[in-house]
Order: structure tokens, then C-alpha cells, then sequence
């Protein structure tokens, strides 16, 4: 029988996992790498004296994982990089086996989370498993409430692949000179100055008539704008993702250049809050967003069993990750985006529900009364991260064009005005200035 | 003694080319050893590039003087991040019957077939570091 990708992983692991005690003992750290191409192999600190048991361990895990077999053992004295093995960051323990995946994209769902140069704003993502959920238009309402709070907001459009956020917020002819993929083009040859991110930023008139105000980094320029008339988009955004040398020469990932651009756009333009648009799906720069750069994340979902089998799939790898998941859950918080407008309590009653069972299945730990630290909540408890913050669907919001103003205050405050408020009382500590004026408010 | 730091890429092409002119004047034993050479330099300057060797200093650590024999088979556990997937070598080692103590055996070993082979191992070995030279991967 032909041995599936995931079968072959589980079957080398249970094999690995009772020759630890027995043939791979005190022959010191001991990882199971699995390439890009998926294939198995073992990396052993030490050499034994006596190859003849390891050989035939070789044997019974290379029977076990069929085409994904990758190679005899390798030993930690033939190695030509022994800390890109044994001291990989990737390096982490599944079912007490120590792993490290080498892959092509997806590596920072499990990194640590990155250094930020201190002090910096609170950064709040705005994230969905799947688009089309509302998400840019509750950012532009969160934005602007937050700048009627006097607050200097900063958003950062991350959606590279299709950009919508800073369309929204900037009228034609008032984009930007620059944007995200030309930092990231900049960057790439050590040259993404105070300049540029200067001329990355362009305020948006939705903030026009508040005491705060709206500063928006688009993906890129504006298409024939003023700045870069000339500007090529796709030969750019191709080019963005890339891993970069530094100056030193090092490699620098593109999770470390999109958080140096945040750090320069945060030290150059000063805002006190920062909220950014990260791409949907599965994709790396979410990747980057939710675990390593944000303070709080925003995860759109509506109640439909698609959405919640993305989640799953994506808290599942946290799960099997414990010191990831442990630092990423408290900063996570559901939002219950497009809540129809007939039967909302039995739709929420619902949603609610499933947003539990997906916490409690996977990243909410089994309390009692012997462990008083699990991290557990009640459904109905209203600080839990499964706990939704909610947005009104209603037909007048499909209309909606933040800068013609094309839906009342009212509309806006019945649709989102809820969310608006508790997602500033999540991102922005409360006991600021402005905090307790935001109840009497329109959005 | 001044140590100078490694420039594996310029190592490679350099001894790549040495190789083929000593196989074009039918000097098997010395191509054969300079292949392996080349392959290990050609490998090596790729993971400079992609960042999993220091890219300066000194190869002061004994781990460093690892021959193709042993980085071919090793080389893939390494490859990872964006737009690796390109400079994968293949999985059979070209170089599992090369050793560089094979310099000092008499003339016995060194037949027409096995340099074919390690010429061809050089040759991929020296494409994918073009290609990263080309990606601009490697410097």
C-alpha cells in the first residue's frame, strides 16, 4: 500500500519515539528532519561505537515511511552546519520527538515572536481564515472611531496580493508616493531610507473633522499618481516575499524586513495605535501578522462550517506547538463579522457555540480544581477569546464608501459601533484620555 | 598567519574550470579529485547564500571541512525559506564513492565511468549556483 505524506510522518515518529529509549539512547540530541520535498531523516548528535542496531533501526523507519524515506542517519560530527540542526529556531517536539520541518513558505505559523524596537504602539490585526468577510470596512469604521477618540492611527495595508484597505481610506490622487512591496523592493538592496517611509504614508480626509487623525501606508503607490508614475506593481509584489541579505551579509527573512518597516514606519511617523490589514487564508504574511508581530488579533469568521474547519486546521498546529500556541492565545479575539440581519440571536447562539468547541478543542487547556492557571473559559464568559465581538450585516453597509459618507452615522454605530468600542477596549488598554467617551460616541 | 575568509562561489567556478582542463588533457585521477572540490564549493556557496553558513570569517570550526562525499547527502536537510525549493540537489549522491584521501591512491580507481559521474555531479552542482548567482542569492 502507497504511504500517504501524513502517514509517513506519524509512522517515523512512532518509530523513533521507542527507539529513544532503546537504540538511539545516550547518543545525545537526536531530530527528525523532514525536507522540502517531505522526506524523512534522522540526525544523531553521536556516532555510536556499534553501527549494527542503528542500521537496522535505519531499515524499519525507512520501511515505515516508503517514498519519503531521506537517506541514512547523518551524524553530528560529518555535520557542515551542526547549529542549523541542533540549534534550529525551527526546531520544535511533536509527541516528544524533536522535529525540524524545512519548508518552502509557512515557517513563521510556529516562530517565535520578533523582536520590536520598544516603545511602540499597540498593534491590533484584522485577520480572516477566508475574504470577502468585511474585514477592510470594519477597519475603516475602527480607524475612524478611534481618531474621533483624538488618537493618531496608522494603518498598514499588508493585503499585497489584492489590495483594498487604503482605496477605501484614500480618495484618487491622494495615495501615497510609495508603498509596502516598495519598501520591500528597497529594502532588498539596503536602500528602504527615512525617506521613503516618510513618503510610504498619506492622511486620509476620513479622519477630517476629528480631534486624531488617519495615516495610511497602501500596499503600493498610487497607480499614475503624482509620486511613481511609472510604478510596476506586479514586478515588485513578485519579488516581495523574498529572504534579503543584510548589510553583514546575514540573511535576513522576510518576517524580519516586514518588521523592521513596521518598527521605521512606527519610529518615523509616530502613531499611537497601528491597525493592520493582513492577508487571509493560510498565507505567510498572516503567518507573520498573527504570531509575531501583533499585540491583538481580530479574527473575522462568520458561522459557516468552512470558516471554522480553517480555524481548526490553523489552531491545531498552534495545539501541537504548546509554547507557540501559549504565547499567540491571549491575543487572539473572534469577531462574528456579518451577522445577518433576521434571527440574530439564534445565529449568534450558534455561533457562539462553535467559537467554544473550537477554542476548547484545541488551544483552551482542561481546568479543575487542581489547576486553578489552565487557561479555560466559560462559554458565556465575556473576556474569552472565543468570545465574538459582533458586526451588524444590514443591506445599507453593501453600499458603503467610507469617504462619500454613502451610510449614516446611525447605520454605522447600529452595525458596528459594538465591535468599534470593545476592539479599542482589547487593542488600547483602558485608562487612556479618551476611553470613556466612547459609549456616547457615533462611529 | 592571516586567516583569509572563504569565497566558496569564486572556489567552485575556478576549480570547476581546472577539472575540465584536466580532463580534456585525459588527466582523470586530478579531474576526478577537482570535481568533488567543485560540487563541495558550488553546495557550500549556495548555503552561504541562503544563510545557513556565516558568510565571513575564518572556517575555523572543524565542521566546515566537510568533503562532497558527505555535504551531498547532508545538503538537503539544510535548504529551507522562500524560493529554496530551486536549488534542491538530487536525492542519489553522485559522490557516495568519492573520498578526498583518494589524492594519494595509485591510478587503479580513476576509470573513464567514474569521472563521467563525478563530472555530472559537478555540473549540476555548478548550474544551481549559477542560477542563485542569477536570483541574486548568492553574492
Amino acid at each position: 500500500m502507497t504511504i500517504r505524506f501524513d502517514v509517513a510522518m506519524r509512522g517515523y515518529l512512532d518509530v523513533v519515539r521507542a527507539a529513544l529509549g532503546a537504540e538511539l539512547a545516550g547518543l545525545g540530541q537526536v531530530v527528525v528532519v523532514r525536507d522540502l520535498r517531505g522526506r524523512l531523516r534522522l540526525v544523531i548528535e553521536k556516532r555510536p561505537l556499534d553501527r549494527t542496531l542503528l542500521d537496522a533501526l535505519h531499515q524499519r523507519l525507512s520501511d515505515s515511511v516508503g517514498a519519503f524515506a531521506g537517506g541514512a542517519p547523518l551524524w553530528g560530527e560529518d555535520l557542515l552546519a551542526p547549529a542549523a540542526i541542533f540549534g534550529a529556531v525551527d526546531l520544535c517536539k511533536v509527541d516528544g520527538v524533536a522535529v525540524l520541518e524545512r519548508t518552502a513558505m509557512g515557517a513563521d505559523w510556529t516562530r517565535p515572536a520578533l523582536p520590536n524596537e520598544a516603545p511602540r504602539p499597540p498593534r491590533g490585526t484584522l485577520y480572516g481564515i477566508k475574504g470577502g468577510v468585511g474585514r477592510s470596512l470594519a477597519l475603516c469604521v475602527w480607524a475612524h472611531h478611534l481618531a474621533k477618540l483624538g488618537k493618531k492611527v496608522l494603518v498598514v495595508d499588508l493585503d499585497l496580493e489584492s489590495p483594498g484597505v487604503s482605496s477605501s481610506l484614500l480618495p484618487v490622487g491622494a495615495g501615497s508616493s510609495f508603498g509596502v512591496v516598495d519598501w520591500l523592493a528597497e529594502d532588498a538592496v539596503s536602500q528602504a531610507d527615512d525617506e521613503l517611509v516618510r513618503l510610504m504614508v498619506a492622511p486620509s480626509p476620513l479622519a477630517d473633522g476629528t480631534s486624531g487623525s488617519i495615516l495610511v501606508a497602501p500596499c503600493g503607490s498610487e497607480p499614475g499618481g503624482a509620486g511613481a508614475p511609472e510604478s510596476d506593481y506586479l514586478a515588485k509584489l513578485s519579488r516581495a516575499y523574498i529572504d534579503a541579505p543584510s548589510g553583514d551579509g546575514r540573511v535576513v527573512t522576510f518576517a524580519e524586513r516586514l518588521a523592521r518597516m513596521l518598527d521605521r514606519l512606527e519610529s518615523v511617523h509616530k502613531p499611537e495605535v497601528v491597525l493592520l490589514d493582513s492577508r487571509a487564508g493560510l498565507h505567510d504574511v498572516a503567518a507573520i501578522t498573527l504570531t509575531r508581530l501583533s499585540s491583538m488579533s481580530f479574527l473575522f469568521a462568520m458561522g459557516t462550517a468552512q470558516t471554522w474547519a480553517g480555524y481548526r486546521t490553523l489552531f491545531r498546529q498552534w495545539q501541537r506547538q504548546p509554547e507557540v500556541g501559549k504565547r499567540v492565545r491571549e491575543r487572539l479575539r473572534i469577531v462574528a463579522a456579518q451577522v445577518p440581519e433576521t434571527e440574530r440571536d439564534a445565529y449568534l447562539e450558534r455561533f457562539e457555540l462553535d467559537a467554544y468547541s473550537l477554542f476548547s478543542d484545541t488551544l483552551y487547556e482542561q481546568a479543575g480544581p487542581d489547576r486553578p492557571e489552565a487557561f479555560n473559559f466559560d462559554i458565556e464568559s465575556r473576556d474569552a477569546p472565543h468570545y465574538r465581538l459582533p458586526i451588524y450585516w444590514s443591506r445599507a453597509l453593501q453600499d458603503w464608501n467610507p469617504l462619500h459618507r454613502t451610510v449614516t452615522d446611525g447605520q454605522l454605530q447600529s452595525a458596528l459601533g459594538e465591535f468599534a468600542k470593545e476592539a479599542t477596549d482589547l487593542l488600547v488598554k483602558p485608562g487612556g484620555d479618551h476611553e470613556s467617551e466612547s459609549d456616547s460616541e457615533g462611529i | 598567519m592571516n586567516v583569509v575568509p572563504p569565497n566558496f562561489r569564486m572556489a567552485a567556478q575556478r576549480t570547476y574550470r581546472d577539472a575540465a582542463h584536466l580532463e580534456d588533457g585525459n588527466r582523470i585521477a586530478n579531474a576526478d579529485h577537482l570535481y568533488g572540490l567543485a560540487a563541495e564549493c558550488a553546495l557550500k556557496a549556495i548555503l552561504v547564500g541562503l544563510g545557513v553558513i556565516p558568510p565571513s570569517g575564518p572556517p575555523q570550526n572543524s565542521s566546515w571541512r566537510k568533503h562532497i562525499d558527505s555535504v551531498w547527502g547532508q545538503y538537503s536537510t539544510y535548504v529551507s525559506g522562500h524560493h529554496s525549493s530551486s536549488y534542491l540537489v538530487t536525492s542519489a549522491n553522485p559522490f557516495a564513492d568519492w573520498a578526498a584521501a583518494h589524492r594519494y591512491e595509485d591510478g587503479a580507481l580513476f576509470t573513464p565511468a567514474r569521472l563521467r559521474a563525478h563530472s555530472a555531479g559537478a555540473l549540476d552542482a555548478g548550474l544551481l549556483l549559477e542560477q542563485a548567482i542569477l536570483d541574486g542569492v548568492v553574492a
